[in-house]
C-alpha cells in the first residue's frame, strides 16, 4: 500500500473514534454548559471493558456494548451527584473519574482471575475484536476494512444524535443547556434533561474508548489521558473552521474537526515535531483553535451590532 | 381564579435570625379570570418575590397558592410551567440565544406538555401558524424563521419571549418588569403589543412595573405593595380615577 494512504489511513483510525468522542463532549461542553471530567474516566472505562472482556472470550460486539453501557453508569453517575446530592458540576465529574482510576484496575483484573489488580492488558494475534472479524483473509487490506467499520458506526452514532436532538424532547434539552431558566419556564424537568444529557454523552465516549482501545488492541491505565483535551480541541477547531451555523452543521463541524486534528498532529510529527512531546502540541493547538474562535465571534459580533443598527 | 392564602416568605442569607428579611408577610390576593393586574412597589416590596412564588422558583414558608380550586404550592417550576406564561426583566432569560427562532417557537408550543424523545421536533402544519403569529405580532420575524435568536435586539426578543409565553394559552400571564431593560420608545412598542394580545385572548395578567403611568394606563386592576404587605388594591372606576400624584402621595405615606 502507498505510503500516503496508510498515513491517510492512520490518521481516520485514530480520528474516527475521536468523533465520537467530541460528539459526547459537545453534548455536555456545549449543548449542556457542563465542563463534564467524566468524559476521560468513561473513555477509560469503555476502553478497559471492551479489552478485558475480549481478553476472557467474549464476543467483540458484546463486549463493545457492555463497554459502551459502562459508560452509561460513569454519567448516570456523575448527573445523579450534580442533581441529587447537589455537588458542583467540575466536582461531579471529578468524583467519577477518580473512581474510574481504580475501576478499571479490577476490570483489567478480571483477565487474571480477578485476583489481580492490572494496569496493562494486550490482546494476542489471534484474540478478535469488532474489526478482525471482517478482515477474512485479506491481509493488506486491514487497515481500509478497519477504517470503514469504523466511519459505518461513527456515521450511524451521528445520525441517531442528529434525530434526537431534533425530536421535541431533543430540542428542550438543548433549550434548558442554554437557559435553565427558559427550561423551567416552558415546563421542561431540567433536572431530568441534565440527567439524560450526561448519560447519553458518555455513553458515546465509553464507545470511543472501546473503538480506540481495540484499533490498539491494548488497555493501559493512562489510556484516556489527554483525550479530553484531544475532544475539546477537536470542537473549538471544528466550530472554527466548519462553523456553527444550524444544529446539523454543528455536527458536521464536529466530526471534520477531530479529522483535521489528527491531520494537524500527524502533519506536525512528520514534519520532525517530537512524538515525547505531543501533549504540548495539543496545548498549543487548543489555544490557537480558541483564538480561531475568538476572532470569528468579534467579527460576529460587528455582523450583529450591524443587523440591528439597521 | 387564582388565590394566594397567607403567604410568607422569608430570606436569610447568613442563618443568624437577626438577618431575616421578611420579603411577603401573611399575603392574601384574589385574581380573578380576565382581571389585568398592574403591580407596583418600592425595591425590595415584595413585588417580584410573589411572582416568584407564584410560579413556583420558590416555595413560600407557609401559605397555599390555589389555582382554579386546586392548591398547586407543592408543585415544582417546570410542573407549574403548563398554567403559567413568563415574561422576565432581562431579555437573554425567556428565550434561547443559539437556537432558531422557529426552534424556540416549536419548544414553547409544547409548554406544559410533554415533548416527546420519538417526535420529530419540527412540524410542517406548525410552521404556517408560527408564521401568521409573528405577523400579528408585527416584529418583521415571519420571513426570517431559521435565525439564530441571539441576533435579535432586546425588543424583539422580549416581544418574542410575550409570543411563546402565550402561544400555549396560559391561565395566568406573569410579566416580571418585563420592559424595564428596554429603552422608552420599545417599551412603549412592547407594552402597546402585551395589551393588544392580553385583550384579543382576554388573559389574566399580573404584570409587575415600576412605572407609575404604566401601571395606570394598563389594566383594570393596580395592587401596590409595601415592605411585605399589599397597601393598596384598587379597581375599575376607583383605578381609572387614580392619577400619578395620588399613587406618588401613598408611596410618601407607607413609607414614613
Amino acid at each position: 500500500m502507498p505510503y500516503i494512504i496508510s498515513v491517510i489511513l492512520n490518521i481516520l483510525t485514530s480520528g474516527l473514534p475521536c468523533c465520537l468522542l467530541a460528539l459526547g463532549i459537545f453534548i455536555t461542553y456545549r449543548l449542556l454548559d457542563f465542563a463534564d471530567l467524566t468524559a476521560e474516566g468513561s473513555f477509560l472505562i469503555g476502553a478497559s471493558l471492551a479489552i478485558a472482556l475480549i481478553k476472557v472470550g467474549v464476543n467483540p460486539y458484546v463486549a463493545t456494548l457492555i463497554a459502551t453501557l459502562g459508560g452509561s453508569i460513569c454519567g448516570y453517575l456523575t448527573s445523579v451527584f450534580y442533581t441529587k446530592l447537589k455537588i458542583p458540576k467540575l466536582l461531579s465529574g471529578i468524583i467519577t473519574m477518580t473512581m474510574t482510576t481504580s475501576l478499571a484496575l479490577l476490570i483489567l483484573g478480571i483477565t487474571k482471575g480477578g485476583t489481580f489488580f492490572t494496569n496493562n492488558v494486550a490482546l494476542s494475534s489471534s484474540d478478535p475484536t469488532i474489526y478482525s472479524i471482517f478482515y477474512f483473509n485479506a491481509t493488506t487490506l486491514r487497515p481500509l476494512i478497519k477504517t470503514i467499520i469504523m466511519l459505518v458506526i461513527v456515521m450511524i452514532v451521528f445520525v441517531i444524535i442528529y434525530f434526537f436532538f431534533g425530536t421535541e424532547y431533543g430540542m428542550a434539552i438543548r433549550a434548558t443547556g442554554m437557559n435553565e431558566k427558559m427550561g423551567k419556564a416552558q415546563g421542561i424537568n431540567t433536572e431530568r434533561a441534565s440527567v439524560i444529557a450526561l448519560t447519553l454523552s458518555n455513553t458515546l465516549i465509553a464507545l470511543a474508548g472501546a473503538m480506540y482501545a481495540q484499533d490498539l488492541k491494548s488497555c493501559d491505565i493512562k489510556i484516556s489521558s489527554g483525550f479530553l483535551v484531544i475532544g475539546l480541541a477537536s470542537i473549538l477547531i471544528g466550530e472554527a473552521i466548519f462553523g456553527n451555523r444550524s444544529f446539523k452543521n454543528r455536527l458536521i463541524s464536529i466530526a471534520l474537526g477531530s479529522i483535521v486534528y489528527f491531520v494537524i498532529v500527524n502533519v506536525a510529527i512528520e514534519l520532525g515535531f517530537p512524538s515525547e512531546l505531543k501533549n504540548l502540541l495539543y496545548a498549543i493547538l487548543i489555544v490557537i483553535a480558541l483564538m480561531l474562535g475568538l476572532i470569528k465571534s468579534l467579527k460576529k459580533r460587528k455582523v450583529i451590532k450591524y443587523a440591528q443598527a439597521s | 381564579m387564582l388565590k394566594l392564602v397567607n403567604i410568607t416568605k422569608s430570606f436569610n442569607l447568613t442563618g443568624n435570625k437577626e438577618d431575616n428579611r421578611v420579603a411577603l408577610d401573611h399575603i392574601n390576593l384574589e385574581i380573578n379570570d380576565g382581571d389585568f393586574v398592574t403591580v407596583i412597589g418600592s425595591n425590595g416590596s415584595g413585588k417580584t418575590t410573589s411572582l416568584n412564588i407564584i410560579a413556583g422558583t420558590f416555595m413560600p414558608d407557609e401559605g397555599d397558592i390555589i389555582l382554579d380550586d386546586k392548591s398547586i404550592t407543592k408543585l415544582k417550576e417546570y410542573q407549574r410551567a403548563k398554567y403559567f406564561g413568563r415574561v422576565f426583566q432581562d431579555p437573554m432569560l425567556g428565550t434561547a440565544g443559539d437556537m432558531s427562532i422557529i426552534e424556540n417557537l416549536e419548544v414553547a408550543s409544547l409548554r406544559g406538555q410533554t415533548h416527546s424523545p420519538i417526535k420529530w421536533g419540527f412540524k410542517k402544519s406548525h410552521r404556517e401558524h408560527f408564521i401568521n403569529e409573528l405577523k400579528r405580532f408585527d416584529l418583521g420575524l415571519e420571513d426570517r424563521l431559521n435565525q439564530k435568536v441571539g441576533v435579535l435586539s432586546g425588543g424583539q426578543r422580549q416581544a418574542l419571549t410575550l409570543l411563546m409565553a402565550t402561544l400555549a394559552k396560559p391561565k395566568v400571564l406573569l410579566l416580571d418588569e418585563h420592559t424595564a431593560a428596554l429603552d422608552p420608545k420599545t417599551a412603549n412598542k412592547v407594552l402597546e403589543l402585551t395589551e393588544r394580545i392580553v385583550t384579543e385572548e382576554k388573559l389574566t395578567t399580573i404584570m409587575i412595573t415600576h412605572n407609575m403611568k404604566d401601571a395606570l394606563k394598563y389594566g383594570n386592576r393596580l395592587i401596590m405593595y409595601h415592605q411585605g404587605h399589599i397597601v393598596l388594591d384598587v379597581k375599575g372606576e376607583e383605578k381609572a380615577k387614580l392619577t400619578v400624584e395620588d399613587l406618588l402621595k401613598l408611596f410618601d405615606d407607607v413609607s414614613i
